[in-house]
């Protein structure tokens, strides 16, 4: 068992890696550009630079910011004493992975086509295992339990040919595997991450389904467990205006991602709002570790705060390249 | 000047001309009436369908937009793999009305249950916003492409029309006319002839 002090090294590593974050100057010169070129012409002067020059096609960012997580992450592998840790940010993309696969598979069998192209290396299981297991329906070697959830998505499918029960049941795996990593690890701080995450999950699945007019048992199989706010508490959040939730749920810290949800006039603004304050209040859980020489939960912090920053590189890279406002490009933008 | 017909200088010819002289006077009264109510059907079927090609664009601009949100907030390959299958049905009836003689096609849209078909876990709320608004805009936009595709058969119809007026004015009644009027010459000239060989026999056999 790893204890905290172990990660003096990792930690030290980590701050020497913040170099390669961007700084809010960065920011300000990518929204300052004219057009994309310029902005990749900006982009091409950070961190990201390296990869951007490997491009073949001109005013490509996609692969780079792909490429430049990928180096994190596997630079975070050689050193982080607990692979939990980056396991867990990791874990999106291999479920990803198996929905583009699975989905794949079941287009295939109705004509379709197969997107292999969609198949993105950031995640934990490479892909060709992935694909060599989907493909075979050889799923014992499956790591993360995902040698019994894989036959149970295809089960489901085959039963209703309802995508939605195979994608309800895949993010229900997501987050019960987060927990289950932190659940084996020292780190209260971890633990901490995830269940805030998972509130924050079921604040912003609240939020769609309302929006989309969903009744309270509809909208239950849509909430994760885990949290720090129970489920019947969020089901029950479905049938009062979003106004009040913020009220209603004034125990819980997650409520501070909801402050100035009064300010809007419909839940379409509204969601654009509460999912940047969504990612913030999550970078506020980890922020207070940042101080700490020792704490493991540096890792999820340096990481998550890379995953942020490449949103906001998106964001503005696919702004500008389609000539958004850059005031609602700013309202988009993530606190790094 | 008319080309004049290749015909034979008769009586019965004449007769056939002059009848299908008056069936091509006719047509042409016909066919620039329907010319006339054509462009007028044309002209206010276009100034409608401006206003509505505007609204529909405007409509969709917004849509891109929302999408364009979505898109710059997801990873695209999470973004493409939610939309990799689709629940929701949509069944297309299709019928012909005619519109002077145009036959313009009706579309009869039946959404299904727009249900939600991806994971709420990779994609942002946007998409739902962006999904919703293509989904309600969809049946004005078939609506806009079956007016439209009558507008462009209607505007075919009159080009076809209006070159089946013009070869009728220029070109047919006036050779019936031109061949009507050799044939005319030509009998008045042969009766002349016959005179005054008549006459000619009738002197020769007086001075006998």
């Amino acid at each position: 068992m790893t204890r905290s002090i172990d990660y003096g090294y990792a930690v030290s590593r980590l701050r020497a890696m913040e170099n390669r974050l961007l700084d809010p100057g960065a920011f300000q010169r990518l929204l300052d550009s004219e057009d994309l070129p310029s902005a990749i012409r900006v982009l091409s002067e950070t961190s990201y630079g390296k990869w951007i020059l490997e491009q073949q096609q001109e005013n490509q960012f996609e692969p780079a910011i792909e490429a430049e997580l990928q180096y994190v992450y596997s630079e975070a592998e050689r050193f982080v004493p607990d692979p939990g840790l980056y396991q867990l940010c990791r874990l999106p993309y291999d479920i990803h992975n198996i929905k583009v696969l699975l989905k794949g598979l079941f287009n295939q069998k109705r004509g379709g086509v197969r997107r292999m192209d969609l198949l993105t290396a950031l995640g934990n299981i490479p892909v060709d295992d992935l694909v060599m297991a989907i493909e075979s329906e050889d799923y014992r070697l499956m790591p993360f339990g995902f040698h019994r959830t894989v036959p149970e998505c295809v089960m489901l499918w085959e039963q209703a040919h309802d995508i939605l029960q195979v994608e309800r049941l895949l993010d229900e795996k997501l987050f019960s595997l987060q927990l289950l990593i932190v659940g084996v690890m020292p780190f209260d701080g971890a633990r901490l991450f995830v269940r805030h995450r998972i509130d924050a999950e079921n604040i912003r699945n609240l939020a769609r389904l309302k929006r989309m007019g969903y009744e309270a048992a509809q909208a239950a199989p849509f909430f994760h467990n885990g949290g720090f706010v129970s489920l019947d508490r969020i089901v029950s959040l479905i049938n009062e205006p979003f106004e009040g939730w913020e009220r209603l749920l004034a125990f819980a810290d997650v409520s501070k991602a909801l402050s100035g949800g009064q300010e809007h006039a419909d839940l379409d603004s509204l969601l654009v709002d509460l999912e940047r304050s969504i990612d913030d209040y999550l970078t506020g859980v980890l922020e207070k570790f940042r101080y700490s020489s020792f704490a493991p939960e540096n890792v999820l912090y340096f990481l998550w705060k890379k995953e942020i920053e490449a949103r906001n590189v998106r964001i503005i890279l696919v702004g500008i390249g389609n000539g958004a406002d850059k005031a609602v490009l700013r309202r988009l933008l993530r606190h790094v | 000047m008319a080309k004049k017909l290749n015909v034979n200088p008769n009586r019965m010819e004449l007769s056939r001309l002059k009848i299908r002289l008056k069936v091509a006077k006719r047509g042409h009264k016909l066919l620039k009436d329907k010319q006339d109510a054509l462009i007028k059907a044309f002209l206010q079927k276009a100034r409608t369908l401006k206003d509505l090609r505007e609204k529909i664009e405007k409509e969709l601009e917004e849509c891109y937009r929302s999408f364009l949100l979505a898109r710059a907030q997801t990873f695209p390959a999470m973004l493409e793999q939610a939309l990799m299958i689709t629940g929701s049905g949509l069944s297309l009836k299709m019928s012909h009305r005619n519109i002077m003689s145009v036959l313009v096609p009706v579309f009869e849209v039946e959404q299904g249950d727009s249900s939600l078909n991806y994971g709420l876990g990779t994609t942002t709320g946007n998409l739902d916003v962006a999904l919703e608004k293509f989904a309600r805009l969809l049946p004005d936009l078939i609506f806009l492409a079956a007016e439209e595709k009558a507008l462009r058969l209607m505007a075919v119809e009159i080009e076809k029309t209006r070159r089946r007026v013009n070869a009728l004015e220029h070109v047919l009644i006036p050779s019936f006319q031109e061949t009507i009027r050799y044939i005319t010459m030509k009998l008045d000239e042969q009766e002349r002839a016959n005179l005054s060989r008549l006459m000619r026999i009738k002197e020769i056999v007086r001075s006998h």
